[in-house]
């Protein structure tokens, strides 16, 4: 009897030992940005490969499909767009005054690292995650690319996410689609002034995501556009987020919250940029 | 046999998941999660299936994720829920199918309430009931294919 029972003891302590050293290493390992372990590193680099191959024919007929509707597009777009060149070679003009008028200013303030210089590194998309609670996807390109963790990644329609973990060639991306990837300091372009707040949700359901904490009472527009403002997170200014969509205010309106929809279809991400800091003497 | 289905089931389930979009489709992809299930019989002994699931859930959160373990014990606390069906419960093609469904939800719940506990994100109801009924339809199907491709094996 006395056997059984310390045999009981014994085997509840090595369970309940179990238990709490699993959920501390669960707990550990959940953190995004750690650092992977070298076989964390290896398998994704190996895995990234593999699936690379695998993927290649699929995503070689999908990207033939898409170019076909494309080229469709071009067409109705090349009429748009022959009108649209005059303009923007006025505004090309005022860009190389305005970059003239920067570099003048850098010397004069003396200001040697700018977060906005910045390059583009084009990947593909390899998997996306199980299920979307985690709202992440991994891309072809790790740190033989000089990706780093923090780095931004867009679309040609806006910011999608940022690097949360690199491997030799591969990247695991979160999106901003995320619940815990929010909290991004943001601004609403009102025309001659910004207005700032923190992009806090993303509504699946209606597909647009709020800013909260306005920092101002000044009117917003719908359409204004939504930039990032390259505080706090590792952004660099002016990505595009989105269009104001509408806005809301608390029961009793001393809130106020902004809507914002993307032009990023998110369901959709096959070709991605990393937007490669590239701190400049 | 057994490392044929589960290679196959990774590289197809990375496929489909790129192919469907995550956010609107009822189509989620489980199919390693499936495998655990219906390749039960073909292990000798109980221990050698334990490892088995260990391995496959820790190469999910390798490949995958980036929550290294967690899916390698919740698949191994699964495979002795799976041990004891097989022994409690006579499994045929339905049965197989009732009980891949229940595991879905039982597999989707434990990593949701991991993942909110952690702080990962909030509790959302309708999010967790998204995340189950959303993988069920495509994981019917392909347990259907694989448990009929076994059978006809052995």
């Amino acid at each position: 009897m006395y056997r059984k029972r310390k045999k009981r003891r014994y085997l509840i302590t090595i369970l309940s030992s179990i238990i709490i050293i699993s959920g501390l290493l669960v707990f550990i390992f959940m953190k995004d940005n750690r650092k992977l372990f070298f076989i964390e590193d290896v398998t994704k680099s190996a895995s990234t490969f593999i699936n690379k191959m695998f993927y290649y024919p699929i995503n070689y007929i999908k990207s033939n499909m898409k170019d076909y509707k494309d080229k469709k597009d071009l067409e109705d777009n090349y009429k748009k767009v022959k009108e649209k060149l005059q303009l923007a070679e006025e505004k090309n003009l005022i860009v190389s005054e305005l970059e003239n008028e920067i570099k003048s200013l850098k010397e004069l303030l003396e200001i040697k690292n700018v977060m906005t210089d910045f390059s583009l590194v084009n990947a593909t998309v390899i998997s996306r995650n199980i299920g979307y609670w985690y709202n992440t996807f991994i891309i072809d390109k790790g740190y033989k690319d000089n990706i780093s963790v923090g780095d931004a990644v867009v679309v040609k329609a806006g910011l999608i996410g940022e690097v949360i973990n690199v491997s030799y060639n591969s990247s695991t991306i979160k999106m901003i689609t995320g619940e815990s990837s929010n909290n991004l300091s943001v601004k609403i372009n009102t025309g001659d002034d910004y207005v700032y707040g923190l992009l806090t949700k993303y509504n699946i359901d209606t597909q647009e995501f709020i800013i909260d904490g306005i920092s101002s009472n000044k009117e917003i527009s719908i359409d204004s556009l939504v930039t990032t403002t390259g505080y706090g997170n590792n952004y660099p200014a002016g990505i595009l987020i989105g269009k104001v969509v509408g806005i809301d205010s608390d029961n009793y309106g001393l809130k106020r919250y902004i809507r914002v929809k993307s032009d990023v279809i998110f369901d959709d991400l096959n070709y991605v940029s990393v937007l490669k800091k590239e701190v400049k003497e | 046999m057994i490392l044929i289905i589960t290679i196959v089931s990774f590289l197809l389930n990375n496929v489909v998941s790129n192919i469907i979009s995550p956010f609107n489709s009822l189509l989620i992809p489980l199919f390693y999660f499936v495998i655990i299930f219906i390749l039960y019989p073909f292990f000798k002994t109980n221990n050698k299936y334990y490892i088995y699931s260990f391995i496959v859930g820790l190469a999910i959160d390798l490949v995958y994720t980036n929550t290294l373990i967690l899916n390698a014990l919740v698949f191994l606390i699964l495979s002795i829920l799976i041990k004891n069906i097989y022994k409690a419960f006579n499994i045929n093609f339905i049965t197989t199918l009732i009980f891949i469904v229940i595991l879905i939800i039982i597999y989707r719940v434990i990593i949701y309430f991991i993942l909110v506990l952690t702080n990962y994100f909030s509790f959302n109801l309708v999010f967790l009931l998204r995340g189950i009924y959303s993988s069920i339809l495509i994981n019917i199907f392909y347990s259907t294919i694989i448990y009929l491709i076994v059978n006809k094996k052995n």
